[in-house]
């Protein structure tokens, strides 16, 4: 069993060691005034929270402050989880808002238009890749990418990833066969270009 | 738009083959140890602050979503534990070490030596070293360090809760004035200059809210990096505009800067500057 899934019990002094306690302990014990819980659950998933602001924001320096945002977020708000989601979820969903946040900060024009390919299955399969992934990456609409990096690079469930992205499943999937496809366009295009068949943002 | 075709097809279906390309990408490493130093520097700082009785301000944090309560929680919610997070009257146990390593850091003793001390206190950390250079060290940055004892007050209008800051203390001797001079680049060494002679201890503006030491701390952090300190605020124009002349103290130099009247780390923009004060 985890840590994140354990229940903490006592030891004969009536101490409690945050390391055993569950995630949902920790967010309990921190509003509650624990001044360890927090710590704890900032050790436990910083380095999660980093690659996914990393891959999230294109961009080291951004990344680390979308991060720190984040966890300065939660820390401070720690009374708005309310304990029905996972904390990662929680945690999942304040990292990429901070990320958007700070994207939008540097870019206020990202209104991007979500690039609709009239058939994915025209897109390339064994591309020559000429563009970093991650350089490719940076090219889809903040959206898109976000739910790539949740699904398909971090194996998050899309049930989970709507949550995180608070929107409907079939959104989250569509994101991610949209922003596939377009990936795939991107990586079989020459460097600076963008795909040519944008459309309308995505409401849903 | 929408493609509802899309939704009885699993996920794992990929013509594509990018998902199995994203898959396979490597991971990208743990966080920074000078990142995870710094964040830890932040949580101690607010830390410190719950610890002397602060209180967040309440505005909500646009970042942080709401999730509804879960029956277990119900009780705690209603009877108001949740309503915000609570002083916290010990200190942790690894904040000694945060501190100190937050100082190496700063003294540019390298992330690789702050995240042993860090690793340790915390019970064992698997950061890399990736290479990171801190925001605290670029001028300009919008910097979201940790407010320490940042008034309601001072909070500008659409500044989120994700503000945070360094020490946001009020420096001894904070001089503030309206001359209501308008500022231009060409003359900022020397309107500095004449601030600094001149300035007025005093506080409360309807202009800015930079009258407030506070707040005025949070604008320097925000536009000059972690380690500014303010040393006086003017109220005047820029281009007949509504604007700030600061002048702050960094480790090396004294600086001067025009900003908007409303500066603080979600709204640091920079009119003009910063010059050096001889």
């Amino acid at each position: 069993m985890s840590a994140s899934d354990a229940s903490a019990a006592p030891d004969h002094l009536g101490r409690i060691d945050v390391r055993e306690c569950s995630d949902k302990e920790l967010m309990a014990r921190h509003t509650g005034g624990d001044p360890d819980a927090f710590g704890e659950l900032f050790r436990r998933h910083k380095d999660r929270m980093w690659g996914v602001a990393l891959r999230t924001c294109g961009n080291p320096d951004l990344a680390a402050d979308a991060v720190q945002d984040a966890f300065m977020s939660a820390f401070r708000r720690s009374d708005s989880y309310r304990g029905e989601a996972a904390v990662t979820t929680w945690l999942h969903r304040i990292t990429v808002n901070a990320c958007l946040d700070r994207l939008r900060r540097i870019k206020p024009t990202s209104e991007l238009p979500e690039f609709d390919l009239s058939d994915g299955k025209d897109a390339p399969r064994d591309v020559d890749i000429r563009l970093s992934i991650q350089e490719a990456l940076a090219k889809l609409p903040e959206s898109q990418r976000a739910a790539l990096v949740l699904v398909d690079m971090y194996a998050v469930p899309v049930a989970e990833a709507a949550a995180i992205l608070e929107v409907a499943e079939g959104t989250v999937k569509s994101r991610c066969f949209r922003g596939r496809a377009a990936l795939a366009q991107i990586l079989g295009t020459r460097p600076g270009e963008a795909p040519s068949d944008a459309t309308e943002p995505e409401r849903g | 738009m929408t493609t509802p075709e899309l939704g009885n097809v699993p996920i794992e279906d990929d013509p594509t083959g990018m998902r199995a390309l994203l898959s396979s990408l490597p991971d990208p490493g743990g966080m920074p140890d000078d990142l995870a130093a710094r964040i830890l520097a932040s949580i101690e700082r607010e830390q410190r602050h719950l610890e002397a009785g602060g209180i967040w301000d309440p505005e909500p944090a646009p970042s942080v979503p709401a999730i509804p309560a879960a029956p277990a929680d119900a009780a705690a919610s209603a009877s108001g534990e949740h309503a915000r997070v609570v002083p916290i009257r010990r200190r942790p146990r690894w904040a000694p070490l945060i501190g100190v390593a937050a100082g190496l850091a700063v003294l540019g003793f390298g992330g690789g030596a702050v995240v042993k001390l860090i690793s340790g206190g915390l019970g064992g950390s698997e950061a890399s070293g990736n290479a990171y250079s801190s925001e605290a060290a670029r001028p300009h940055s919008t910097h979201d360090d940790v407010v320490g004892q940042q008034p309601s007050s001072a909070s500008s209008p659409g500044s989120d809760a994700t503000t945070t800051g360094s020490e946001a203390i009020p420096p001894e001797g904070f001089r503030f004035r309206e001359s209501q001079r308008s500022f231009s680049a060409a003359s900022l060494a020397s309107d500095a200059q004449a601030l600094l002679a001149d300035g007025l201890s005093t506080t409360n503006s309807a202009r800015s809210t930079l009258s407030a030491p506070a707040a005025a701390q949070e604008c320097a952090i925000a536009v000059a990096g972690a380690e500014a300190q303010i040393l006086a605020v003017d109220i005047g124009t820029f281009e007949a505009a509504p604007a700030a002349l600061i002048v702050l103290a960094t480790p090396r130099q004294q600086q001067a800067y025009v900003v908007t009247p409303g500066c603080s780390s979600a709204n640091d923009r920079v009119l003009a500057g910063p010059v050096t004060i001889p």
